[in-house]
């Protein structure tokens, strides 16, 4: 008895995985091999149109997305299903940063369904990284429609933020070698810079004290090469890790934020 | 009554293989063209692993679709796998040939010594590569007009000696580099070595041989005196090396033009 109760679980098991997809690669196939069957130019766009919400459906979405959407006849879309192709291929785009189709059919939604929050949010998400003025005007529309918008000012800042007295460190590091170091508290290297060139100076000194003018010329080039263009090269190195590291900071919160508004507005495929 | 026995397990079986993907029975040719010319990769290896062939078929077209997308390691493997019918191929083989003629490494050592010396055809490519890479000796078929800068090239270099390089280093410092053509490196390493010759004699004049800056001076002297002959005959090897494989690459980017046939 217990044995055909495990049977028939099995074959219900079986059954339920019949009727289920089969894998997605298998149904692409299937569906350019009607795409290749097809006699019209409506009937082709009718399958490429089923290829393109198998990448939407299946959450895959990758260049061979955009590869359908190309043979895509707009004409021969069907109305119904624009407003959410729309809005499928302008997230993928978002989300793939291809910014052509991004804006095609981002219009194309925004012509057809008009300004949605969902749609603000996800204009506000491809400008934020292109254009400060264009993100800013987005984020005081959103927060006008949600306060929960405002924390996403952190995105904004960090795509934007640059180290404060960058510029000076790095007069400073010419002026005196090593001090733009210390001005952007690395002691160690600091001191290490600064000791190096007075050292060099002294030695090149000490080389002209005692006429020896080729050997001042050839230290010269190798050790000012070495120690004051290096440590110049080493501050800009240390000027970008330190923006870079204030950006990360800022970027994560900004990400918590976007969490939190996703969680109210999710932006993900239509079906 | 017995029959109840099997009824599941038949069930089972019959609806599990209902469940598999769908099969297509044979190749078909003009599907295959449409892939390969609207560039679906995915659905080309799909469709090739959906066909019910024989084993040596089923490699000979993932033969094919490795050498178009191109894998090395994967196309040498099923052209191998499918043994007659890639070999009878000749255009496959011809556009395998010409590519893998450009190709630099072992997977172009391995070609050409197995599989290109059992198909008479391919004679020439084999000839090209054999006189690569000879240290002496003529090309026997004319030179294509289009060929003629980069066998120029080769013919040139590969008359060049590492030894003799580094021998000329040895005299001189920077004319080795200066025989084998590299001018700007050459001028700059006599300029270099001048400069620590210079420096040495200076702190030997002024402050002796023992001092601390003359030994540090005569030190980098002869570290980069020596470093230079070692270079010089590395650098000689490299370039002829180089210089054969341009050859070979401009020769597969020329013969591949004239394929007229396609490979689809």
């Amino acid at each position: 008895m217990r044995r055909r109760i495990i049977l028939v679980l099995l074959t219900i098991l079986s059954i339920n995985s019949v009727f289920a997809q089969s894998s997605f690669e298998q149904k692409l196939l299937e569906e350019e091999w009607n795409y290749f069957q097809a006699d019209s130019d409506s009937l082709r766009t009718v399958f490429a149109l089923r290829k393109t919400n198998l990448f939407f459906h299946q959450n895959e979405v990758d260049e061979r997305l955009f590869y359908e959407i190309k043979r895509l006849d707009n004409r021969y879309v069907p109305e119904a299903q624009k407003e959410n192709l729309y809005w499928n291929v302008a997230l993928a785009s978002y989300l793939l940063d291809e910014r052509y189709y991004y804006l095609k059919y981002a219009n194309r939604y925004k012509e057809l369904a008009g300004s949605t929050v969902e749609m603000d949010l996800l204009e506000f998400l491809v400008h934020v990284k292109l254009n400060e003025t264009e993100s800013q005007k987005m984020l005081d529309s959103l927060q006008a429609k949600d306060s929960a918008f405002s924390d996403l000012a952190y995105l904004l800042e960090a795509n934007n933020h640059e180290s404060k007295h960058k510029n000076l460190v790095r007069v400073m590091a010419k002026i005196i070698p090593g001090s733009g170091l210390l001005i952007l508290k690395k002691p160690v290297k600091g001191v290490t810079s600064m000791a190096l060139n007075t050292a060099t100076v002294f030695a090149l000194r000490y080389l002209i004290q005692n006429n020896m003018y080729v050997n001042t010329f050839a230290w010269g080039m190798n050790l000012i090469q070495r120690f004051y263009m290096g440590g110049i090269a080493l501050t800009e190195k240390m000027i970008v890790e330190k923006e870079a590291k204030e950006k990360a900071h800022l970027a994560l919160d900004g990400e918590d934020a976007l969490l939190n508004v996703l969680a109210k507005y999710p932006l993900v495929f239509r079906n | 009554m017995t029959y109840k026995k099997f009824i599941f397990p038949f069930l089972f079986g019959f609806l599990f293989l209902l469940q598999s993907n769908v099969s297509f029975s044979q190749i078909n040719e003009e599907f295959l063209q449409h892939l390969v010319k609207e560039d679906l990769k995915n659905e080309h290896l799909t469709y090739l692993n959906s066909v019910n062939l024989p084993a040596d078929s089923q490699h000979y077209f993932l033969a094919k679709y490795h050498f178009l997308y191109f894998n090395q390691e994967a196309f040498l493997e099923h052209f191998t796998l499918a043994g007659e019918i890639s070999r009878a191929d000749t255009v496959l083989l011809t556009f395998a040939t010409t590519k893998i003629l450009g190709l630099p490494g072992e997977f172009r050592e391995k070609w050409f010594t197995t599989e290109v010396p059992l198909h008479s055809f391919l004679s020439s490519y084999e000839a090209l590569f054999k006189y690569a890479k000879q240290k002496r000796g003529a090309f026997e078929a004319p030179v294509p007009i289009a060929l003629e800068g980069s066998f120029s090239k080769h013919q040139k270099m590969r008359k060049k000696s590492p030894l003799l390089a580094a021998t000329l280093s040895t005299i001189l410092p920077g004319a080795g580099k200066l025989y084998i053509g590299n001018v700007r490196t050459g001028f700059f390493t006599m300029f270099s070595m001048t400069l620590l010759g210079l420096q040495t004699w200076e702190s030997y004049r002024l402050k002796g041989v023992e001092h601390v800056l003359t030994i540090t001076n005569a030190g980098f002297f002869t570290g980069y005196y020596v470093t230079n002959i070692s270079g010089s005959y590395r650098t000689t090897k490299e370039k002829k090396e180089e210089f054969k494989n341009q050859l070979l690459i401009d020769a597969s980017t020329y013969y591949s033009s004239l394929i007229d046939h396609p490979l689809y």
